[in-house]
């Protein structure tokens, strides 16, 4: 296995994360990205506040990297879940040139390490700080999809949109609205009939 | 690097998504694991029957290994749209897990058996009747979508029933208590109000 070779496609998976997160917020207004959506609050223009300051403390700091604008965050100075949320101040076309400076310190940092690059990741327990590349671009491969799973869920209760990625939804084709809503009956049947409940049993 | 380097680091985020699955069904009735919480009927078994197939189908065929013990689910004749998102009456939630259990030894064996550089075809990609691929792309895809689905699954489990997190209640998240995060989102919401001029 070479490093290019890998890293080809470990880049091509964390871009595909990074994409999915951005085509999430298409269409949406300042409300809509903003809005919490469940009781922890998650929300579309913060799941890429984080995501951005993720990427700038993996691939900086991490490998003696500076990157200034990711330093208050690594000290405890600023607000309980801040990276969570964009503030009123903050535009989406703010928030967006930030998710897209991470991907830059992000992908400098692939280019000119070898994927075996020993790193230290300043915000973990110190026993599992040590780090390499590869392990640090899996990580965030991981950590991105996962919150691009929460964006899913989010911008589907917003407007019901849904779909894997811009021009491939990876879902049923031609099926309309109809479709959908008795396949989701039949779930809520099955579901009540597994869990010994009436069909109208609250 | 070597090679056992690769694999090790991959195999661990494999199975720390494989875990979170499983944790995000804890302690949930027959009823909540498969209630559909989205317009498109997202539930919790279907996500991990899904996933047993996405893994049963890319470390069989692709890399010419067998099936392996006539996985119930695993067809090239689905009969309807969707079958592999939802758990049937009949199918009780320890098969489901079992299911997901013979997919990763499957997967598993594969990923310890064959290098990482072996080159194999998956027919469902692409506009040719397959695409060309080593053990390492389809890996790391496996890594994404089941990661994906995780991220599903916490909110599914978190509209369902307010359980967030990695390993309990609460892990990974502030220590604070529900009035905080009440407040939280109230401030959130307002935010986001504001700058939406309403």
């Amino acid at each position: 296995m070479t490093d290019a070779g890998a890293k080809a496609h470990l880049h091509r998976y964390l871009q595909s994360g990074r994409d999915a997160l951005v085509w999430k917020l298409e269409g949406l207004g300042e409300y809509d990205v903003r809005r919490p959506l469940t009781p922890t609050g998650t929300n579309l223009l913060g799941l890429l506040k984080h995501l951005a300051y993720v990427e700038m403390g993996c691939f900086g700091p991490t490998f003696g990297r500076p990157v200034p604008e990711v330093d208050p965050w690594l000290t405890d100075d600023v607000e309980l879940n801040a990276d969570m949320w964009a503030t009123a101040e903050e535009s989406l076309g703010d928030i967006l040139a930030l998710y897209r400076r991470a991907w830059a310190v992000t992908d400098a940092t692939v280019a000119e390490l070898p994927l075996d690059a020993p790193g230290s990741v300043p915000w973990w327990d110190p026993e599992r700080q040590a780090v390499t590349l590869l392990q640090i671009l899996t990580h965030v491969i991981a950590e991105t999809h996962r919150h691009a799973g929460h964006a899913d869920i989010v911008r589907e209760l917003i407007d019901g949109a849904a779909g894997l990625s811009n021009g491939n939804d990876d879902l049923p084709e031609g099926v309309d609205a109809g479709w959908w809503s008795s396949y989701r009956d039949r779930l809520e049947q099955v579901a009540r009939a597994a869990g010994g409940r009436g069909p109208d049993e609250a | 690097m070597t090679t056992a380097d690769f694999t090790a680091d991959l195999a661990d985020y494999l199975q720390e998504a494989r875990n979170l699955l499983l944790l995000k069904i804890e302690g949930l009735s027959e009823y909540d694991v498969r209630r559909p919480l989205t317009p498109t009927g997202t539930n919790l078994l279907g996500l991990i029957k899904h996933l047993a197939l996405v893994e049963v189908g890319y470390f069989s065929v692709p890399f010419g290994r067998p099936v392996g013990q006539a996985h119930p689910w695993f067809s090239d004749e689905v009969e309807e749209d969707n079958a592999d998102m939802w758990a049937t009456a009949d199918e009780s939630r320890d098969d489901v897990l079992a299911g997901y259990r013979r997919a990763w030894a499957q997967t598993d064996a594969a990923v310890k058996e064959l290098p990482l550089d072996t080159v194999g075809r998956v027919p469902w990609w692409g506009l040719d009747g397959g695409a060309e691929v080593t053990l390492h792309r389809v890996l790391v895809h496996v890594i994404g979508e089941t990661h994906r689905h995780a991220g599903h699954a916490d909110i599914v489990r978190e509209l369902i029933d307010g359980s967030v997190g990695n390993q309990g209640v609460g892990d990974n998240l502030p220590d604070r208590d529900e009035a905080w995060w009440r407040a939280y989102r109230d401030r959130v919401e307002q935010a986001a109000r504001e700058a939406g001029g309403r």
